[in-house]
């Protein structure tokens, strides 16, 4: 048992941290809005190796563990870096199950839900500018190019969006039925990685607003004098070191091949994107009325807070998948 | 990060397993409400203890507790001794280290908790019951109340007024009273949750200086120590058997129109909710288990963070679960048509002690926003 970051998490940490902290400025953010994606700092990661570092195949067998991801994944939404980083990373590590190789050009996204009945890919994650995608077709799990031209959604969270629809060039990754654990093995990476995001951008929004509450003041005190505001900050400050560790938990359980792994998936996943909900809203709401005005920076995280799950869909319906995976596997009826 | 328990601890999970087991009589498990206190049964508990359990790591500790709550054994009358006797080890006189420390250690002394009085509640420090000296003795006279398990112990660990020229925290002083010493008088208290506390008096209460532990007017440092061997991960698994309670119910119950409870979508949701806080507790509680087997530096934060999740998630469970299982719920244990043993009907009412016992969860919040936000101190000095 060890609850501190390992050597390599923290080098990783720190190296994506200053990447993220140089590059994706709240500045930067702001500038990269609407669309929600800086060629200049997707540019930069790919220095750093993303997304080959979660491929197996093109870093010689020794592929950044999950454990390692979740920690990039924090810092990328302590930053809310303006690139499809998750999509990137949890479709390099599908690929790496079928054994196939990230296409050399063009960034690769995964679509999180199966396609549509007239087969597009709809409100496609990076799909405003993904040249392919992992995705789920009737029979297989594919990576296909993209036919139709991006047409970008304007959207709460400022993510790149877009429906798309599959091209003619597939590689098929799996077929038959194995084709649906594949892709649910994806989406709880996509999960876990997501988990993590939300907790850097919950995790910040709540270090600005400790900040904010200690100089603001109003009757005479700082209004972090007042226990209804300081009393739910500590709350928030223990709920997200619960969040952390059971991310933490769930990556560990993946990297072991665990049995528990979808269980502990579905809680850290079902667990973060309520909790980054509810704590960026009451960091809103400790700004005041600066707070839900635009020029304010708080907005940002509260907006993606709420949006980055959607793209998967109803966050709370996790609990059933959850439920299942305690209750259902193993049964005989 | 790393999540694995350390081999030595599960085995020794299994040995503190089979000697509750042995030592526990099958029928009175899972009926913990009846929260029998035998003293032999105790001593055996403590023997057992010090023979297997002194320089085991935190995770074994943990793992032994975790094991005596799972048995349905509340060891209440244990952990005040075991906090004690650490503090004198640590503190205590030479005569308080090699005699009255190893009486605890073998179970011979058992101790009670005197700390909080009448008017004061969480304000430890404003205690007001006074020790006044008369030559080599003290002579004590006042009110203590939650004196929890004072009918089976020994001694109090009492936290008195010898000072009140000074501020509150540096007039303090703290004794080792016996329990049958002429003028102590024991009142049971009864609570929600099925078991009794106390009111203890002292009335012209005579002991010896050499029952002094720490210095004159330096109570405050003593407990100190002995409060930081409170949450030495003991952590209860209150939240667990819950959660297993209902389960097992789910599972075992009839679903109008067919089926079992447990595959009922909102039924199962509720107990996944459940299942979650007890993960998240349980983690928080094993950080603090590892900080102390590692010797890392712990933040003030975590341990109260342990205990105001943990006990915070109980209430929220007990309170769901309860009405989840249906009418039969107002049933008490011992009552025909009771379910589940009565278990959800208990657990409801002693929700309301956790979060208050050990620390009241406002008190946890206060100690995070301060110690670890740094937000600005909102109680009075």
């Amino acid at each position: 048992m060890d609850f501190s970051l390992t050597d390599e998490q923290s080098e990783l940490q720190a190296a994506f941290g200053r990447l993220f902290d140089e590059h994706a400025t709240i500045a930067a953010v702001r500038a990269a809005e609407p669309v929600g994606f800086s060629a200049d700092l997707w540019r930069r990661l790919g220095d750093l190796g993303i997304p080959d570092i979660a491929s197996g195949r093109a870093t010689d067998g020794a592929p950044a563990t999950m454990s390692q991801l979740i920690v990039i994944a924090e810092e990328y939404g302590r930053r809310l870096a303006p690139v499809p980083l998750l999509e990137a990373l949890t479709a390099a590590r599908a690929l790496d199950r079928a054994g196939v190789d990230i296409p050399e050009s063009g960034i690769v996204t995964i679509a999180l839900r199966p396609a549509d009945r007239a087969g597009s890919l709809s409100l496609l994650g990076a799909g405003a500018v993904a040249d392919k995608a992992v995705a789920l077709i009737p029979g297989a799990l594919v990576l296909t190019d993209l036919a139709s031209e991006p047409r970008f959604l304007s959207n709460l969270g400022s993510s790149p969006i877009a429906t798309r629809s599959p091209g003619t060039q597939q590689t098929v990754l799996m077929s038959g039925p194995q084709a649906l654990s594949a892709f649910e093995l994806a989406r709880d990476d996509w999960k876990v990685l997501l988990s993590a995001a939300l907790v850097g951008l919950a995790s910040e929004a709540h270090r600005v607003t400790v900040a904010y509450v200690k100089e603001r003041k109003a009757f005479g005190v700082p209004i972090g004098w007042f226990q209804t505001v300081a009393h739910r900050l500590a709350d928030a400050v223990n709920d997200l070191d619960g969040a952390r560790f059971l991310i933490h938990k769930a990556g560990w359980a993946i990297d072991d091949d665990d049995e528990g792994a979808g269980r502990l998936t579905s809680m850290a996943y079902s667990y973060s994107t309520e909790l980054a909900q509810r704590i960026t809203a009451e960091c809103l709401h400790f700004h005041g009325g600066i707070g839900y005005t635009l020029e304010h920076d708080i907005q940002l995280y509260f907006r993606r807070a709420a949006a980055w799950p959607l793209a998967l869909g109803d966050p709370r319906s996790e609990l059933a998948t959850l439920a299942t995976r305690m209750f259902d596997v193993g049964r005989s009826s | 990060m790393e999540f694995s328990v350390p081999l030595q601890a599960d085995e020794f999970r299994q040995q503190a397993r089979a000697f509750f087991a042995e030592a526990y009589p099958e029928e009175l498990r899972g009926r913990r409400f009846e929260r029998p206190h035998d003293k032999e049964f105790f001593r055996a508990v403590l023997r057992w203890q010090r023979q297997h359990l002194a320089g085991r790591d935190a995770y074994e500790t943990s793992a032994f507790f975790q094991e005596a709550a799972q048995a349905g054994i509340e060891l209440t009358t244990h952990a005040p001794t075991r906090m004690i006797a650490e503090t004198l080890e640590e503190i205590g006189t030479d005569q308080q280290k090699s005699e009255v420390a190893p009486r605890m250690r073998q179970g011979d002394s058992l101790i009670a908790l005197g700390l909080t009085e009448p008017d004061a509640g969480s304000d430890l420090a404003a205690a007001r019951t006074r020790a006044v000296r008369h030559g080599d003795e003290w002579v004590i006279n006042g009110e203590k109340i939650y004196t929890s398990n004072a009918q089976h112990a020994t001694h109090v660990f009492l936290l008195t007024r010898t000072n009140t020229e000074v501020p509150k925290h540096r007039g303090l002083t703290v004794f080792l009273v016996p329990i049958d010493a002429p003028g102590v008088e024991v009142r049971p208290l009864h609570t929600l949750a099925y078991h009794h506390t106390n009111i203890t008096l002292y009335r012209d209460v005579h002991v010896p200086d050499s029952a002094r532990i720490g210095e004159v007017d330096g109570g405050w440092d003593v407990m100190k120590v002995a409060l930081s061997r409170e949450q030495a991960g003991e952590g209860s698994t209150d939240l667990h058997e819950l959660v297993r309670q209902a389960i097992l119910w789910a599972e075992q119950s009839e679903r109008p129109g067919g089926g079992q409870m447990i595959d009922d979508p909102i039924v199962r949701q509720r107990i996944a909710r459940a299942a979650i806080d007890l993960e998240v507790a349980t983690l928080l509680a094993q950080r603090s288990a590892w900080a102390t087997a590692t010797g890392v530096a712990k933040n003030p934060g975590w341990g109260p963070g342990s205990k105001l999740f943990e006990t915070e998630a109980y209430a929220r469970a007990a309170a769901d679960f309860f009405a989840m299982v249906g009418p039969a719920a107002v049933i008490p244990f011992e009552e025909e048509g009771t379910v589940s043993h009565g278990w959800f009907n208990y657990c409801l009412r002693d929700s309301p002690v956790r979060l208050i016992g050990g620390g009241v969860s406002e008190v946890m919040r206060e100690i995070i926003a301060e110690r670890r936000l740094g937000l600005p101190r909102a109680r009075p000095k």
